[in-house]
Order: C-alpha cells, then sequence, then structure tokens
C-alpha cells in the first residue's frame, strides 16, 4: 500500500546514513554500487537518487573518505569508505538505533518486550 | 556526455558550483549511469527531474548556498506590506478626493434641502433650480458649492503618497519575485 512505502520511507530516511556507512564498513562501495546492495538487503524503498545526496552529506561531514579508481574497461569511478569519524558515528549510531528500536518496540508490542 | 548528466552539470553551473567541482560531480554520475540499466533503474523518479537532484546533490554537498527561508519571507512580506499601502492610498484617493470632498448643497433660505455629491447630478439640480426660479415664486434654491470636509485635502495627499511609495516598492519587488521564480523553475 502506498501509506506503508510511504512510512517505511519516512523511517528509513532517518537511519539511511547509517545503512550506508554500515555497508561501506564491508568495503568501498561506489553510488551506485551502493543502491543495488542497499536493494538486495530488502531496502527497495530507498530512493536512489537521493543516495548521491547523502553520500555528498557524509562527505562534507567528513564521515567517508572518497578516492577514485579504474573501472573494468569504463571511465574511473568515485568510491567511498568511512573515515575514522565516520566509524565512530556509525557505532554512536548503531547504540541510538537499538535504544531507539527497544523503546519503540516496548511501545508498538509490548507482549513481546515483556 | 549522457544529456541526464549534462543536464545537471548545467544545472551545478547555473547555481554557482564551480568548474572541477561540477565536472567531478558529473563524471561520479556518468560512471555510474555507464552500469545501470536505465536512467530510471539507477535514479527512480529523480530520473525525471535534473535539475532537483542536481540542485539537492549540490546543497548537501555543501557547494551552494542553502535556500535563504529568511530572505524569501521578507520579500513576501515586503510586497504585501506595498500592496497594503497602495491600496490604502488608492481608497483615500478615491473617498477623499475633491470631486468628494467639495459638496454642492442645494439650500432654500434658510433651510438646507440637501447635499449632493455627484458634481453632474449638482449640476442638473442647478439647472432646475435656475429653470424653478423663473417659474416659481420665492423662496428660491440657492445653490451654493461648499467644502464639507476640509481635511479631504490632506486625505489626499496623503493617499497619494501611500500610492505612490506602494507601488514604487511594490513594481520593482514583483519583478525580482517574478524573475526568481522563473530562474527556479528554467
Amino acid at each position: 500500500m502506498a501509506v506503508d512505502v510511504g512510512r517505511r520511507t519516512q523511517l528509513l530516511r532517518g537511519v539511511l546514513d547509517l545503512c550506508a556507512l554500515a555497508i561501506m564498513a564491508e568495503g568501498p562501495v561506489y553510488g551506485y554500487e551502493l543502491t543495488k546492495r542497499l536493494r538486495e538487503r530488502g531496502l527497495t524503498m530507498v530512493g536512489e537518487g537521493s543516495i548521491y545526496p547523502l553520500l555528498a552529506r557524509l562527505e562534507r561531514e567528513g564521515l567517508v573518505e572518497t578516492y577514485r579508481a579504474a573501472s573494468n574497461g569504463g571511465p574511473p569511478r568515485k568510491y567511498y569508505r568511512p573515515s575514522a569519524a565516520g566509524s565512530r558515528a556509525f557505532a554512536a549510531g548503531i547504540s541510538e538505533w537499538q535504544a531507539t528500536r527497544d523503546a519503540l518496540d516496548s511501545v508498538l508490542q509490548p507482549e513481546v518486550t515483556q | 556526455m549522457n544529456e541526464y548528466v549534462a543536464e545537471c552539470r548545467r544545472e551545478w553551473r547555473r547555481l554557482g558550483v564551480s568548474s572541477p567541482i561540477a565536472d567531478e560531480m558529473a563524471a561520479e554520475l556518468e560512471a555510474d549511469l555507464d552500469e545501470a540499466p536505465s536512467l530510471d533503474e539507477a535514479l527512480g523518479t529523480d530520473a525525471a527531474d535534473a535539475h532537483a537532484f542536481a540542485r539537492r546533490w549540490a546543497l548537501e554537498r555543501g557547494v551552494v548556498p542553502p535556500p535563504r527561508r529568511g530572505l524569501r519571507a521578507g520579500l513576501v512580506a515586503a510586497l504585501a506590506a506595498f500592496a497594503l499601502a497602495a491600496i490604502a492610498g488608492a481608497l483615500l484617493m478615491t473617498f477623499s478626493s475633491p470631486s468628494h470632498s467639495e459638496r454642492l448643497v442645494v439650500a432654500t433660505v434658510p433651510q438646507t434641502v440637501s447635499v449632493l455629491e455627484r458634481p453632474a447630478v449638482a449640476a442638473a439640480l442647478m439647472a432646475a433650480a435656475a429653470a424653478t426660479r423663473s417659474n416659481v415664486t420665492p423662496p428660491p434654491p440657492v445653490l451654493r458649492l461648499a467644502t464639507i470636509d476640509d481635511a479631504g485635502v490632506d486625505a489626499d495627499t496623503v493617499g497619494l503618497v501611500l500610492l505612490i511609495v506602494g507601488l514604487a516598492g511594490f513594481l520593482p519587488l514583483a519583478l525580482l519575485a517574478s524573475r526568481r521564480l522563473v530562474l527556479r523553475r528554467a
């Protein structure tokens, strides 16, 4: 349903940077690759075009490092990986996410959490 | 260069992004789009609006200044203020113009018969009165032009000033606002 997709998109918006940092922690990625890998994990509602602005913001905030590397037969790609500050922000973000998730679960699914 | 990428690059340059940074972003996008099966697959709904996509990207990267909401609100407030001044001025001029402040009094002696606010009607009455004078015995009506409200002259001046100030402020600002709107949509 459109409402469900809209809610999931809204929920994802607040943690998309964490998801991107999590994927990058597994290895450097370029923009389109990040989109594909998020989709493979089930985040099909990721606004494809939102990845580039997100990466740009992470770069501006010093949370990622970038480098250019040649692709197979194609033009050089821009790869992203977490910086030291990005790794710290990721760890802090995971803690925040877990605390938020637990609090929400206790409200939305009290019978499960009790 | 891919037409979509070229469109993005033009938008970045139009927004004031330096040429090297615009080139770098365009190269990154083009390299990724080369791999994607289609533009829609790579960018989804953003594929339909290169300008919005490019603007958002540049904004998040910090290579263009954020939209100045305070300036926009100020522009709207100034437009409204000048429009109100112009309208108030026009209303003042309309309701305190000489044709209204000077009223024709049709009177018999010593009793006032009526006060007319329309010069044309007053003229007709004057003519009628003149005709009456020849046919009717005393007391004939006495017609005189009188300024009923002396304050009307001041109000008229104030109205004129308000109208001029309102229009002088509103028109350039409206032009500026429409130009910004056109540029944003272009």
